[in-house]
């Protein structure tokens, strides 16, 4: 379906499909693989989306995966899918229940540039010790930590504002900006340096919500493909933007600035 | 609250508030509904009342089943497919829905119809 056509922006007269061929546009959070849940997503289709929607870059990481319960096969997987893919940036995932020491010195000297931890899916809490001893070795390897803050995590404020303070150097990516708890977390974490909210699978209205009381510097786009479609989120951030009087210059740090000044 | 319940009154509240032409004022109806059946699937879900999100969703398939607005088409046709992809486990659902993460698999994907009709209807407010 070509969304342009129902875009706000084709509206107001601009060219929307030109805007988005010359607007860069950065991904931060993007799963490649297969899931317990039956989504899938292999590399080919994942690379045509990116291109027919102009994605340059896009940070992608395993699913959750069957089988697979330390991720080593899934983070394998991503690591070879980058080295013949330059447009996508590796992250690995990682089981703090498991033996993810074992699996964070495997993949450290690979071309991974952060990790992604899902609280819900490997059902661990936000104040758990071994989550916060892999905050702390992300920190001393310069890796970027991408949280997912969505669906089913609940009271993520306190915690969040503590991993940010006691690692500040620890880069964080707040999965789907904390929507469960958006206010809160704003309120928390809002000004830090080393947080970024990412976009990924939210309502238009939280996306007001971040452009309302976040500096533009704070923001990423993010997908969440293949659980959300791709289109829809570039549409969903970009009409609100225009809604929300944002500049061009702000759309620009949003789509592909911010991201490109924590992963280069 | 009670006023807004009936669409019908609400469509009279557009008209007077908004000069929109029939078509228009119908197709902003239509996104409406979809968006407020939407919203009432996606919590009962959350609450694990899945008989309830079901009957909503099913309202959904059945607003979207047709549509003689060819401007509408490949919209309606997108708001169907996503509503059909999670009825197609609707027997499962009560299962599944109790797995957090795929309660939140099954919201994300009623996320993208939220958005497309929000989409749609700030469009359709500047238009």
């Amino acid at each position: 379906m070509d969304l342009s056509q129902y875009s706000l922006a084709s509206t107001l007269g601009i060219p929307v499909k030109k805007l988005l061929s010359k607007l860069e546009i950065w991904d931060a959070h993007s799963h490649i693989g297969t899931d317990k849940d039956g989504h899938a997503i292999g590399p080919t289709a994942f690379l045509a989306q990116m291109k027919a929607n102009h994605v340059q870059r896009a940070v992608a990481f395993p699913l959750n995966t069957p089988d697979d319960p330390n991720f080593t096969k899934s983070n394998d997987q991503i690591i070879q899918i980058a080295k013949k893919h330059k447009e996508i940036i590796p992250f690995f995932r990682l089981d703090p229940k498991k033996e993810w020491e074992k699996e964070f010195d495997r993949v450290l000297d690979q071309e991974f540039q952060g990790i992604k931890l899902h609280p819900l899916s490997q059902n661990f809490p936000l104040n758990d010790p071994e989550f916060r001893k892999i905050c702390s070795r992300a920190q001393d390897a310069k890796l970027v930590l991408l949280i997912h803050l969505g669906f089913g995590v609940k009271n993520t404020a306190d915690h969040i504002f503590r991993i940010a303070t006691e690692f500040p150097k620890l880069r964080i990516i707040l999965g789907h900006a904390g929507f469960v708890d958006v206010e809160e977390v704003i309120k928390a974490v809002g000004d830090f340096e080393n947080v970024l909210f990412d976009t990924s699978g939210i309502r238009v209205f939280d996306i007001c919500e971040l452009f309302q009381h976040l500096d533009d510097r704070r923001i990423a786009f993010g997908s969440d493909v293949p659980y959300f479609t791709l289109d829809v989120a570039i549409y969903s951030l970009l009409d609100t933007a225009l809604l929300m009087g944002k500049s061009q210059k702000a759309i620009k740090r949003i789509f592909h600035d911010n991201l490109v000044r924590w992963l280069t | 609250m009670k006023k807004l319940s009936s669409f019908d009154v609400l469509g009279l509240r557009v008209r007077n508030m908004l000069p929109m032409t029939k078509r228009r004022r119908e197709r902003f109806l239509f996104y409406m509904r979809i968006y407020n059946h939407t919203v009432r699937a996606s919590a009962n879900f959350l609450n694990e009342n899945t008989k309830r999100g079901v009957y909503f969703l099913q309202i959904i398939k059945e607003l979207t089943e047709h549509t003689t607005d060819y401007i509408e088409e490949d919209l309606r046709k997108q708001i169907h497919e996503i509503v059909n992809k999670v009825l197609k486990d609707k027997n499962n659902i009560n299962q599944l829905i109790k797995k957090q993460d795929f309660q939140g698999r099954i919201n994300t994907q009623l996320l993208i119809i939220e958005n497309l009709c929000v989409l749609r209807l700030m469009k359709l407010l500047v238009e």
